[in-house]
């Protein structure tokens, strides 16, 4: 996928997806060194399952350990 | 006999009435800026020419179309794009297909956009007669109302704002100053450069943004009112309360487009008469209230007695809630809520 960036608005960038339809406003520190108004960008978003698994697994046992606690000093 | 000269007595008081009506109501200069969100789109209308200045973001294309539409506009004889930035030209692609257009003024920098490619694509298939925007261009329109360019010179594509078209439309004592985007590098340049920039009501440069209408700039502009363009949903706190302040410092009347939509201002070369589409005060937007930092009160900006507080003193809040938050109360002349 590719973007464009139209112009600098203060902290954010904002980019032009396929025709110039679709746009979002990105933070400028996200972007690539030497990035300027009409570089184009290659854009990309790649599933990560692997960190998905690994965050569920993490969260689930942190909510298991909470629920599985008895309550101290709220009786 | 006698029948005959009361019936031509009649009918020319009739026609005597009508044409008085059209004297009043249809000024010869009228401009429109033209509520599109967060972007600028200007009609300018005169007896037999409409220009458009800028056409807001491509999803507000249709907007502006219609918008021309009701106004009655069938040909555009100029349309000037200030800067190739999707908030100015993204609209005008819709424009092209929907009207004929005389001649297209361009600041000829290049952008690559697929925006700016589709743009120019579509006047090189309509044949439209492009000209390169540049400082000492004018333009002589109806009635004697000329439009001159003040801006740019020689453009960088460095910071695509300060390429921006700057032009004055001059109707005997009233003028309107567009600014596009321009910054103060380019607001420096034109003071510098010694352009006749004093103008009766001023498009604030850059949506509000603190970029430009630097104190220097609105003392040589001089303005009795300035307009700002914007959407009350931006991301880049538009309007800056810098550029507030600077306004109500030069004690200039403002109006916006966030707040009061669609702003048309009409003109007879002496007197402006100044119709908006909606009366703002209601729905408090960003940056609309007013305090001092000497006081506990807050006003909404048009009150008389925001006008009294110091520039440096101003603080502003986005909601009466807000400022309840931070410890002030409304204030009982203007009753903002």
């Amino acid at each position: 996928m590719k973007a464009v960036i139209d112009r600098f608005e203060g902290d954010y960038a904002v980019l032009l997806f396929g025709d110039g339809d679709l746009k979002a406003e990105i933070p400028r520190v996200l972007l690539p060194e030497g990035a300027t108004e009409g570089s184009w960008l290659k854009v990309s978003f790649e599933l990560d399952e692997e960190e998905t698994l690994r965050r569920k697994e993490k969260i689930g046992s942190l909510l298991e350990k909470l629920k599985n606690k008895k309550a101290k000093g709220s009786r | 006999m006698k029948n005959k000269k009361a019936l031509f007595g009649v009918i020319f008081g009739v026609i005597f009435i009508i044409s008085s009506i059209v004297v009043y109501t249809a000024a010869p200069l009228t401009v429109h800026f033209i509520d599109v969100g967060q972007g600028d789109s200007i009609l300018i209308q005169l007896p037999s020419q409409n220009i458009l200045i800028d056409g807001g973001e491509r999803t507000a294309g249709p907007i502006v179309t219609n918008y021309l539409r009701k106004q009655g506009v069938k040909k555009l004889d100029l349309v000037v794009s200030t800067h190739p930035h999707s908030d100015h030209i993204g609209g005008l692609i819709e424009v092209l297909k929907a009207f004929p257009v005389k001649e297209v003024i361009d600041p000829a920098v290049i952008h690559t956009t697929k925006t700016y490619e589709e743009y120019l694509t579509l006047i090189d298939q309509k044949n439209i007669k492009f000209t390169e925007g540049r400082a000492g261009l004018n333009r002589n329109l109806d009635e004697g109302i000329i439009m001159h360019f003040f801006h740019p010179t020689t453009p960088s594509t460095k910071n695509l704002n300060d390429v921006s078209i700057v032009a004055k439309v001059n109707y005997n004592q009233v003028s309107f100053l567009f600014t596009g985007d321009a910054e103060t590098g380019a607001e420096e340049e034109m003071i510098s450069r010694g352009a006749n920039l004093r103008s009766t009501v001023l498009k604030v440069g850059h949506h509000g943004s603190r970029t430009s209408t630097s104190p220097a700039f609105l003392g040589v502009v001089s303005p009795a009112v300035a307009v700002i363009m914007l959407g009350a949903d931006n991301k880049y706190g538009h309007p800056h309360p810098e550029t507030l302040n600077q306004l109500a410092a030069a004690g200039v009347e403002v109006y916006r487009t966030d707040l009061h939509g669609t702003i048309i201002i009409a003109t007879d070369g002496e007197k402006i008469r100044i119709q908006t589409e909606k009366k703002p005060g209601k729905n408090i937007s960003k940056n609309q209230l007013v305090g001092s930092k000497n006081s506990d009160l807050c006003h909404l900006p048009t009150c008389r007695y925001a006008k009294t507080i110091k520039p440096e003193n101003m603080v502003w809040f986005s909601s009466a809630a807000e400022a309840k938050a931070a410890g002030y109360k409304p204030c009982g002349t203007c009753k903002p809520q």
